[in-house]
């Protein structure tokens, strides 16, 4: 270096700058069109290996998309139907988010799920006469409070202990189930001729339709969640505490983040947004507790997050894609007689080429893909919150979690 | 209480402790290699449904239960290939790849299921294990019917124990497998190919997760339904992690779900104040209180979960 003429050298200099100046940007838009990209060419390969499928079982593979595309939109009550499916994916969906820009891979979302069921349940059979002004808040708050209790437990071994809550909070889903078996045959049973299902919520409890019109209000729920949690993120210091922990724990102790703190706080959060889609789904769907009705809702709401890429607004993206194609999906099992199975195939596709994907635009370049930044300070800062990078989905959370 | 002392006092019940510890013994074991290479074996939950399903699928169509067995090696090492492609290859999440994983095996054994089979009114028979008593041995008493007396795979997973342990220990290949999981970099400037072991180790976890979940449908119930493994590749990782990555470790992890396995099921049976979905509840219990307690400081393979890139250090 010292050879170099001070004008060359600064020269050298303008030029690096400029080059990774320039670079950064690139790489940047580059980055943001990928994190829409991925997920739709993803979803593509995805939506033709399941027309193989089904071409090879025998059907017309774009007749039965078109009976798929009919049935989820076809009018406005198959909307109205597809929009209730979309619902408790937006929440799971969150939910799953909210916990892994936080650093905990919350795969308990079904069991959360299942308590904020019978939480809202609990409260929506229990009170007659009431207006629904306050009843339907209620049952809400009582789902929420639920799934955020069936939450703690994982959250606070992952804090205090450092337990992995990849397997405490899939163990939960499964004490869960338990309790929901037993609850809706033994004390919660009410359904006539012995039926393993509630009895019939109060009306007032019901969730109503938009005007009629066969769409139920609980998209409006949703849509304000969705925004509650974009602007809890990205636009508060919980929020980017939270991102700040997910990203690098140790920086964010420099940066005078409590951790374990945090961790609890998106773990909380992220079970009451479960146990909420529980609930909603009770409350504007099934008026009833139902235990196999509830199934999947929560496993789903892991591909949401992450095809959505982590992002409250891709979530909702996802959520429609993926409610959609349930809905959809039973009308090609009733018409085409192909089994609904098919579209966990296409979801778990979409899910494995975005996680692919992800690992091929960052191949060799960043750490995203493993997150092995996560105990090394100097590898990672906490991004400031108006930075174009800070939003960036971290596909990692395993690391974190161990 | 005493139905408590009752259950523990049948030779019967131990029979049914072993082969509820099989399955988790055969992929816990399997996954020690792994996991000591440096991959996380969350995905076995995968590779076991496919397992289980494949291995319908040939045990009926053959009608030879051990043709069975053989399509659900070949499933899951198949399955397998794709993890170690994805997280070896592809340095993809191990986690998350797993996760997505095992959603794929859902979707697709059930969506093959009911392709195959469309909607069925009386579930499926195919054969199934028949026990194989060892001359002589089974002979013992009490020892005897429990231990040699047993159904063949169940002989392999014990077997698996001195194989894993001997392989892992005594071999080059197990040094191999240890030198990358603890340490990669160091691995690779000996000129041991780390990618190489890693999905040797993997594909290796694949084949004996295909046997452990065509155990589960074709062992003895001999049909699928689907999530017939029900989170027990879960239990299998929690046994090695719990046995902190050693096979004596995992073995006795695996022997002690297995306990609680069979005790639940037990339980079930009895007439009592509690209901018997508390008891169905208990092994995953007994799960979330033994990470809590007992695991606390890991002793976990150095470069456990992280992909290799040669240029860093």
């Amino acid at each position: 270096m010292n050879e170099l003429q001070p004008a060359a050298q600064k020269t050298t200099e303008f030029w690096s700058s400029g080059l990774k100046h320039f670079g950064g940007r690139f790489l940047n838009t580059f980055y943001k069109t990928q994190r829409i990209t991925v997920p739709v060419i993803a979803a593509l390969i995805a939506l033709i290996i399941g027309g193989l499928l089904i071409a090879s079982s025998g059907s017309s593979a774009a007749e039965s998309y078109t009976v798929l595309v009919r049935g989820a939109f076809g009018s406005l009550s198959r909307l109205g139907y597809t929009i209730g499916q979309m619902v408790p994916l937006v929440f799971t969906g969150l939910a799953v988010a909210v916990a892994y820009q936080g650093g905990v891979f919350n795969l308990g979302g079904q069991g959360q799920l299942l308590m904020g069921g019978i939480g809202a349940t609990l409260v929506s059979i229990s009170f007659p006469n009431m207006p629904p002004v306050i009843h339907i808040p209620m049952a809400i708050l009582a789902a929420a409070l639920f799934g955020m209790i069936w939450a703690y437990i994982p959250g606070i071994m992952k804090a205090k202990l450092g337990v992995t809550a990849v397997i405490t909070t899939l163990m939960f889903n499964y004490i869960a189930d338990a309790i929901m078996e037993w609850a809706v045959r033994g004390p919660l049973q009410g359904a006539e001729g012995g039926v393993p299902a509630s009895r019939l919520i109060y009306e007032s409890a019901r969730i109503p339709m938009l005007g009629g019109s066969g769409i139920s209000s609980s998209i409006l729920i949703a849509l304000v969640t969705v925004l509650f949690i974009y602007i809890l993120l990205y636009r508060t210091t919980v929020g980017f505490s939270i991102r700040c922990v997910g990203l690098n724990p140790v920086a964010g102790v420099y940066a005078g983040i409590r951790s374990s703190r945090t961790i609890m706080t998106s773990m909380l959060l992220s079970g009451a947004l479960a146990g909420m889609a529980g609930g909603i789904e009770i409350l504007a769907t099934t008026f009833r507790l139902w235990e196999s009705l509830l199934h999947g809702y929560g496993f789903t709401g892991i591909t949401v997050a992450l095809v959505g890429g982590l992002h409250p607004v891709g979530v909702l993206i996802a959520a429609l894609f993926f409610g959609a194609l349930r809905s959809g999906a039973n009308s090609m099992q009733v018409l085409m007689r192909i089994p609904v199975p098919i579209v966990f195939i296409i979801q778990a596709l979409t899910i494995l080429f975005v996680v692919a994907g992800t690992a091929v635009r960052f191949h060799g370049t960043a750490d995203l893909t493993e997150g092995s930044n996560v105990n090394d300070p100097s590898k990672s800062e906490c991004e400031d919150p108006d930075e174009e990078q800070a939003d960036a989905p971290v596909l990692d959370g395993g690391e974190g979690d161990k | 209480m005493v139905e408590f002392l009752q259950i523990l006092a049948n030779p019967q019940f131990y029979v049914s402790v072993l082969r509820m510890a099989t399955p988790l013994m055969l992929v816990a074991l399997a996954g020690v290699l792994a996991e000591r290479a440096g991959i996380i074996t969350f995905s076995a939950e995968a590779f076991m449904l496919v397992g289980a399903f494949f291995g319908l699928l040939g045990s009926y169509f053959s009608d030879n239960v051990w043709v069975g067995f053989l399509t659900a090696m070949i499933g899951g090492g198949l399955f397998s290939l794709i993890y170690a492609f994805m997280v070896v290859t592809l340095k993809t999440n191990q986690i998350v790849t797993s996760v997505a994983l095992i959603l794929f095996s859902q979707g697709l054994t059930s969506y093959f299921f009911s392709s195959t089979f469309g909607v069925l009114l009386v579930p499926l028979q195919a054969p199934t294990l028949k026990p194989f008593a060892i001359p002589l041995l089974s002979k013992i008493p009490i020892l005897g019917p429990i231990l040699f007396n047993q159904l063949p795979i169940v002989y392999l997973a014990l077997l698996m124990l001195p194989i894993v342990h001997f392989v892992l220990y005594k071999t080059t290949w197990g040094l191999n497998v240890r030198a990358v999981g603890d340490h990669p970099h160091a691995a690779d400037t000996l000129g041991i190919s780390v990618v190489r072991v890693r999905y040797q180790a993997i594909i290796i976890t694949g084949l004996l997760g295909g046997i452990a979940g065509a155990f589960l449908s074709i062992g003895q119930l001999g049909t699928f339904i689907d999530n017939i493994t029900g989170g027990r590749g879960f239990i299998a990782y929690c046994a090695i992690v719990f046995g902190r990555w050693t096979p004596i470790g995992a073995f006795l992890g695996s022997l002690l779900f297995g306990f609680a396995d069979a005790l639940q099921m037990r339980l079930q049976n009895f007439e009592s104040v509690i209901p018997h979905q508390f008891y169905i509840a208990v092994p995953y219990i007994l799960t979330v209180v033994l990470l809590a307690t007992v695991v606390g400081k890991h002793r976990m393979p150095a470069a456990s979960g992280k992909a290799f890139r040669r240029e860093e250090h």
